[in-house]
């Protein structure tokens, strides 16, 4: 068990290199194989995090080579919590992709290489400790990411190409800052950067690779002026893609922001010496009106849902920025949150797209009779984007608007509060028309709704009510998780 | 559809070049440990003549030597030749891509295991450099609106 | 919208030739970057791993892992083109 680490990743890429052997065996065989390494991929980071729990942070050199030298995987508490999050959504979203890539692709041998890859690409970001190989598989993860999106619905090309361009900028950024990094530390181990750094802290080559690190993970987590990417990839995107690719990649950019500032650059340098948790906290507020008034204007369930995300960061990037232990726990539990919501949505979109074969809300009519199940998921997910107690949304944005009360940032409250009230209106809008109120009296609509009666098939089914389970239990749980694993990634001033 | 070549010295030249540039890719390949070089250059280098062999003389010719099936099962293969090693130095007792460990596997010192652990994985890199560059190159000029354009203007004339 | 891009990118250069003040000297033997693990590649390198070239065993050794993800990159390019191009050609046959 020793190497856990490395098996969390090193399983699902031979098993990507092997799939298209195994899709000359037989191509719905990819599926079940995609699934099995996807598996073995949860149980080594579950393995991981006990290990972690029981004996502290791991390190394990790749290639036997101490740091500097070589490049290191560390695990502690906050990336072992991580993996197992980025390993259990590949798992359920690959579940999940079984029906509805079969009618809106069909090339599953491919498809399953490409999303096997994916969870490398996710997955080595996370397990990572060294800055360079991070960027590595950060351009796995985009690359992928890229085909991904490109193989959606009418128009799916042309909005992978403009990610395509936005995020190559990003990570340009990000290289271009690791690059000034090690003209003036000469290393590349995030550990022994962080030990460097402190007598270089007036330099301003460092302050300049600051600024470079910050620009491109926010053009990856697309933070508000940064954004206009997501929208349309992730609308076009198939519904299997979405739902995978959604909750993850805004997710980790957030995740490596943390590790730049905390662990990286430390909060000295980060928020004392640099402006960041100003512009943080107002890029946040810019983010969380921006997105919720432009989802407000939407026809299109899954782009309502996308600029949700788009407000969403803004919930996290204001929390990291107000700069105090509570907001940032809030920040790191609503990544968390934020991350299992995001999917639970995305699965519905997605049922709803096989069913009703359209992701406008004016087609939702009367869901709730023909697929209760899926509308109790849905309103479990809603009850949580709004924040509504037992669902784990209601904690982490109850610690961020705890956070923000002590750094009393009074517009941060305002903007977050007005932004659950929007949502409330974004998802009763919603209800109302699955319930079908609205159409009662259109005469059209007895006709329609004949051609859609079933439920949901189960492997869809099943990973939705599972999420919508999860969501329940991290609110439940939320003060062991954060006991337990997300304390230890809050720096103490 | 890329057709073969009308034009005889193009043929020609690239029929006499074709054995000298793939001779000298596998001498960069090879070479690493020595001279500039290695997988990344050489796999570009090979794979540069096979699109050389394309272009010139067509498609089913150069799909006689390399199939499209053989390429991808190919470029699986280069990069499963280096997570293998890797992998395999973790049976070994090493940690992943500690080639130090297969010394007893190779019955030569940990260093020299090392060094052959590279050319190990650089002729893994070369492989799937070659197939990928091939499989783009194919893919790239089957596809898209002017893909059967070569083919009526031929029928006209 | 095309002043502010030329503005973005006027501030983008400003800053990185802001960096440059404090950057050390072209190929100063003393840079940080030349002092600090260069060192250990430069002299045990051939005790190491037998390889006299400094870069290959660099590239394929001591940091192999990042070799490794560069040749995923690769094989996933391949693989993604294949995903998109192949699915197009046949959607038009």
């Amino acid at each position: 068990m020793q190497h856990s680490p490395i098996l969390i990743i090193i399983i699902p890429l031979i098993c990507a290199l092997l799939t298209p052997l195994v899709g000359r065996i037989s191509r719905d065989l990819c599926f079940y194989w995609a699934v099995s390494a996807l598996t073995a991929s949860v149980v080594f980071s579950v393995v991981t995090l006990k290990r972690v729990l029981e004996s502290g942070v791991i390190h394990y050199y790749l290639g036997n080579w101490s740091p500097p030298w070589g490049i290191e995987y560390v695990v502690d508490h906050l990336n072992a919590l991580m993996l197992v999050l980025v390993a259990t959504v590949a798992l359920i979203a690959a579940i999940y992709s079984k029906k509805s890539i079969q009618r809106e692709f069909g090339r599953k041998t491919a498809f399953y290489t490409i999303f096997l890859l994916q969870s490398v690409g996710f997955l080595g970001i996370v397990v990572t400790g060294d800055l360079f190989n991070l960027y590595v598989f950060l351009e796995i993860a985009s690359l992928t990411g890229y085909g991904l999106i490109a193989i959606g619905e009418e128009g799916a090309l042309l909005a992978s190409f403009r990610y395509i361009i936005m995020g190559t900028v990003g990570a340009c950024f990000y290289l271009l800052g690791v690059g000034y990094l090690y003209m003036v530390t000469g290393s590349l181990n995030m550990a022994d950067v962080a030990a460097l750094l402190p007598s270089l802290h007036t330099s301003k080559v460092v302050q300049v690779a600051f600024a470079f690190f910050m620009v491109g993970v926010a053009v990856k987590m697309a933070l508000f002026p940064l954004h206009s990417w997501l929208p349309d990839a992730y609308t076009r995107a198939p519904s299997s893609v979405s739902a995978f690719l959604s909750p993850l990649m805004t997710k980790i950019s957030i995740y490596v922001m943390i590790r730049i500032l905390f662990t990286v650059f430390g909060q000295d340098f980060s928020f004392r010496m640099m402006p960041t948790a100003t512009i943080m906290v107002w890029l946040g507020i810019a983010a969380i009106i921006a997105g919720a008034f432009m989802a407000l204007a939407q026809t299109d369930f899954k782009r309502m849902l996308c600029y949700i995300i788009v407000a969403e960061v803004g919930y996290m990037v204001g929390g990291i920025g107000l700069a105090n232990p509570i907001a940032i726990k809030g920040a790191i539990l609503h990544l968390l949150n934020d991350a299992v919501m995001t999917l639970g949505l995305f699965l519905v979109a997605g049922i709803i797209v096989y069913q009703v074969r359209s992701h406008m809300i004016s087609d939702f009519r009367a869901c709730f009779r023909t697929m209760p199940f899926t509308m109790t998921a849905f309103v479990t997910f809603a009850l949580s984007i709004i924040g509504v107690p037992p669902t784990g949304g209601f904690f982490s944005k109850w610690y961020l608007l705890q956070g923000a009360m002590i750094a009393h940032n009074w517009v941060f409250v305002t903007a977050l509060l007005g932004s659950s009230l929007i949502n409330i209106v974004l998802f009763f809008r919603v209800i109302e028309i699955g319930y079908g109120f609205k159409t009662l009296g259109d005469g059209h609509s007895d006709h329609e709704e004949k051609t859609v009666v079933a439920e949901a098939p189960v492997s869809m089914l099943l990973p939705a009510l599972t999420v919508a389970v999860a969501i329940l239990l991290i609110g439940l749980y939320n003060q062991p998780i954060i006991n337990n694993f997300i304390q230890f990634a809050v720096p103490h001033p | 559809m890329i057709h073969n070549s009308t034009d005889v010295i193009i043929k020609t030249v690239a029929r006499i070049f074709i054995p000298f540039i793939q001779l000298y890719a596998l001498y960069v390949i090879m070479h690493g440990h020595y001279s500039p070089g290695g997988g990344f250059q050489g796999g570009v280098i090979l794979g540069a003549s096979l699109i050389l062999l394309l272009i010139t003389h067509g498609e089913r010719v150069a799909m006689q030597r390399i199939s499209e099936n053989w390429i991808t099962i190919l470029f699986s293969l280069g990069v499963l030749i280096y997570a293998g090693i890797g992998t395999l130095c973790l049976f070994f007792g090493g940690n992943f891509l500690d080639y130090g460990v297969l010394a007893p596997l190779l019955h030569v010192s940990p260093a020299a295991a090392r060094s052959l652990g590279i050319l190990g994985v650089e002729i893994g890199v070369g492989i799937a450099v070659m197939s990928v560059m091939v499989s783009i190159f194919y893919n790239i000029a089957r596809s898209g609106p002017y893909r059967n354009k070569g083919t009526t203007a031929r029928r006209e004339s | 919208m095309k002043s502010l891009t030329i503005i973005i990118v006027l501030i983008t250069g400003a800053v990185l030739f802001y960096g440059t003040v404090d950057m050390p000297d072209w190929g100063d033997p003393n840079s940080p970057a030349s002092r600090h693990v260069s060192p250990r590649y430069i002299t045990q390198t051939v005790a190491e791993t037998e390889t006299p070239n400094i870069v290959t065993s660099l590239l394929a050794d001591y940091r192999g892992y990042d070799t490794l993800g560069e040749t995923t990159v690769i094989f996933g390019a391949g693989m993604v083109c294949i995903l998109i191009l192949r699915s197009a050609r046949k959607r038009e046959e």
